[in-house]
């Protein structure tokens, strides 16, 4: 029976689609469900019956709910012939079949797991040596050996990025400058890096017209000081205090270092997070975390370097103590989320490290600044108004 | 007798609208490592939506085979973007003071990196894509892709541009000839002069735009330039139209590549149109946003409500009590949300806007653009295919995990 055609007897069953997993050659079968012998059998009309078992009788996986219009449409294949497929319009076989074959979403057993566990072992393993020991290595190298020029490139960029990034729509933050301030400022900076190794052109000292508590040292010796530190200091060898510690910063190249390391760590977080909604949000807050805790050593080696050149420049190093103890006061040791990745140590240590510092120290107790230059640095921005200057300049 | 075969397709938008958005949330919820699952969920949906002659498409990779070949994959550019961008950086700061240096020398290497991966994953789809029980595959030839593409653009960057339809032949051609279904060799039909046509409108637009930028950065030498500030519009329209032309190039070098396509004895013949694909587009995104916005909104008012059961002093806001929150609003009074709070609502704000966004995409604008090539699809000589055989599973090991890495073909 190799023709089938209008004179030869129709099979028992109801004819669906099969493909027998060998060829793209589509089949005519008759298909019926066997109970008693626990048998599909398929009637092929141009090669022997295929008989599947209930029991090795499966859906597609991913097609166990597929139409065909408003028709339910399935498609079947069996454990022991996983690449042929039946099928199934016929709405009353399709109810049989769903109803006898009882392992219809049954999938094979899960293989390679230990496998899989391994790997992930292994790449959890590589990425943090990658990140914690390899990145931080390399930048370290590539810091000490960036030439000057490049790493005051490096420090504008950045500085530039911050005045933007701080700044309100197409504003960006203004630099101060008033006369009388500078001069002031230039006062505190000389006596400082006379007491250091650095020649006065390694450092470029700004105020910023924020009302921020806070100072930072960019690559290439630019140290920035928001006006709101300024304003929250009671001395000025608070003030000299904060700027010792960021010329620490400089002497051990830390700006330059933890850019290089931000570009590589960020580079590879970007990879594992992938780009999905919120990946770039985690990878900031992750980014930040990791780069915090690197910093924690960096800034105690910069304060214990504001210990040492802090009374050479006649100024206690405990001047940094009642300072933060202020602020301690104020904000807390823990300010809520912003100090878990804040990238100080404790402001109760740094209070308790700068008084032991200052037991040993005899100098004068002459402030840094005259009383007249101490309210020329305090009144340095306000000649300074938003939206005077392009970044451009 | 020739059996000319048409493509049904069978989707609809709610099924997938409810699959995309739980697996996108999942997705967000384990900071994006769902994303291998919830890719081979979304695929196996569009290719069972696709039945040429009846016959549903079978999507059969396994999400925790995409999960270790990104793993895979993460280790080895891990090293390398750390290390790479590192000196990058360093040299170009070092010998520049500069930092685009950097970025035109990482385009250099990721360039080739690119088509190697995206040859690897297409790969990969390939080897897991069945029709009628019978596997697809594609040769390995990433490497020798990546080269050849290299080749390709150097001489379409030679020629302005002039050589660029040849690329895309030449491209597609390499990828085509080595495509199989079953035991059958694909073959790539046509010329590369027969795409040239349509890409005409666009390189002029292109060479005109090009030559007008110039002229105007010689005059800018000449400090005259503010004369010729009258040409900016003129260059934005240009773009712009060229932007259009190149889009329907897109859709009419699909066309005309598949309709010169063959297997065997088997022929395809596509009738896509580029005013229904630009309808599509334009219509969906316009929805797309819409919906976006509106269940944001709508989030935004329950997330209010919920807000204003705990802190009363944020009633006056009402259904923005959240928003307000989350750009930083002063409100007087003292018994608000600290700051843990407000941060977790902005982020959650944030989260679900994206989300939303990336839902609505997939099922109004991706899903009828599918819908749309696939119903224009026909096979010819249906007849062929009792003698095309099975072929022997491709591990294609590491799947796409390169290309996942390289955020290529994000969405299915």
């Amino acid at each position: 029976m190799s023709v089938s055609g209008p004179w030869t007897a129709q099979p028992e069953g109801v004819p669906c689609d099969f493909h027998d997993g060998m060829t793209a050659e589509r089949h005519e079968v008759f298909a019926r469900v066997q109970v008693a012998e626990n048998e599909l059998i398929l009637t092929r009309a141009d090669a022997e019956d295929v008989r599947w078992r209930l029991e090795d009788l499966r859906y597609v996986e991913g097609q166990s709910r597929l139409r065909s219009g408003k028709q339910p449409f399935g498609v079947f294949t069996a454990t022991r012939a996983p690449l042929a497929r039946l099928y199934v319009t016929d709405r009353d076989l399709l109810q049989h079949l769903t109803s006898k074959a009882w392992k219809l979403t049954e999938r094979p057993p899960v293989s390679g797991r230990s496998r899989l566990l391994a790997l992930v072992a292994g790449a959890v393993v590589s990425i943090a040596l990658i990140i914690f020991l390899l990145i931080p290595v390399v930048s370290d190298q590539l810091a000490r050996l960036l030439p000057f020029e490049g790493e005051r490139a490096l420090g504008d960029k950045t500085y530039e990025q911050i005045r933007t990034s701080f700044g309100e729509g197409f504003w960006v933050v203004p630099e101060c400058g008033a006369p009388e301030g500078q001069i002031a400022l230039e006062q505190m900076a000389e006596k400082l890096l006379a007491a250091s190794d650095l020649e006065p052109d390694d450092v470029t000292l700004t105020v910023l017209d924020l009302e921020m508590i806070n100072a930072f040292a960019l690559p290439g010796g630019r140290i920035v000081v928001m006006n709101g530190l300024i304003d929250a200091a009671e001395s000025p060898d608070e003030v000299a205090a904060v700027i010792a510690h960021e010329i620490g910063h400089v002497v051990h190249r830390d700006p330059t270092r933890h850019a290089l390391r931000s570009v590589g760590t960020f580079g590879v977080l970007s990879l594992v997070f992938g780009d999905f909604s919120g990946g770039m949000l985690v990878l900031m807050g992750v980014n930040q975390l990791v780069n915090a805790q690197y910093s924690q050593s960096a800034e105690s080696a910069a304060d214990a370097f504001a210990h040492d050149i802090l009374p050479e420049a006649g100024v206690s190093p405990g001047a940094m103590a009642p300072f933060f103890a202020r602020l301690k006061e104020a904000f807390g040791d823990v300010d809520g989320m912003a100090s878990h990745l804040a990238s100080h140590p404790k402001l109760g240590d740094r209070v308790d490290r700068a008084e032991a510092a200052a037991l040993g120290y005899d100098g004068p107790s002459v402030p840094i600044l005259t009383d007249a230059a101490w309210a020329d640095l305090r009144e340095i921005c306000d000649d300074s108004w938003w939206g005077a200057e392009d970044v451009a300049d | 007798m020739a059996q000319l075969l048409r493509t049904e397709f069978e989707g609809r938008i709610w099924p997938l609208l409810k699959l995309s958005l739980w697996t996108s949330a999942l997705t967000v919820l384990t900071l994006g490592f769902y994303r291998f699952w919830m890719k081979t969920r979304l695929r196996r949906h569009f290719w069972s939506a696709v039945r040429p002659a009846g016959t549903p498409l079978e999507y059969v990779g396994k999400g925790v085979e995409k999960f270790a070949g990104f793993l895979i994959a993460l280790v080895i550019l891990a090293f390398l973007i750390g290390i790479v961008a590192l000196v990058l950086v360093y040299a170009s700061f070092a010998i520049f003071n500069e930092e685009y240096e950097a970025y035109i020398v990482a385009a250099l290497i990721a360039l080739p990196l690119i088509y190697f991966a995206a040859y690897r994953a297409k790969r990969y789809v390939y080897a897991r894509t069945r029709w009628r029980g019978i596997r697809f595959g594609l040769e390995p030839a990433a490497a020798k892709y990546a080269l050849h593409a290299m080749g390709h653009l150097f001489l379409t960057l030679v020629t302005l541009g002039l050589l660029w339809p040849r690329m895309t032949f030449k491209l597609e051609k390499f990828r085509t000839d080595r495509t199989f279904f079953g035991d059958q060799r694909m073959h790539q039909g046509g010329k590369w002069t027969g795409l040239l046509k349509s890409f005409l409108p666009t390189l002029i637009c292109v060479w005109v735009s090009a030559a007008l930028v110039g002229y105007m950065l010689l005059r800018e030498i000449a400090n005259s330039w503010y004369d010729e500030l009258a040409l900016l519009p003129l260059i934005i329209l240009l773009v712009c139209v060229g932007l259009f032309f190149y889009t329907r190039y897109r859709i009419v070098a699909v066309r005309y590549l598949a309709n010169h396509k063959s297997a065997g004895g088997v022929g395809i013949i596509s009738t896509l149109s580029f005013p229904r694909v630009l309808w599509i587009t334009l219509a969906g995104y316009t929805f797309t946003n819409l919906l976006t916005v509106l269940s944001a909104f709508v989030l935004g008012a329950i997330l209010s409500g919920l807000l204003i059961l705990f802190y009363p002093a944020l009633t006056d806001l009402g259904i923005f009590a959240a928003a307000g929150l989350s750009d930083g609003l002063d409100v007087a009074g003292s018994d608000l949300p600290s700051a843990e709070v407000t941060l977790f609502i902005s982020i959650f704000l944030y989260m679900a806007t994206l989300l939303f966004f990336s839902v609505f995409r997939q099922t109004f604008v991706l899903f009828p653009i599918w819908r749309h090539y696939a119903s224009t699809l026909s096979l010819t000589g249906g007849e062929h295919f009792a003698h095309i055989r099975q072929r022997e599973r491709d591990e294609a090991g590491q799947a796409e995990g390169m290309a996942e890495a390289f955020d290529l073909g994000a969405a299915i």
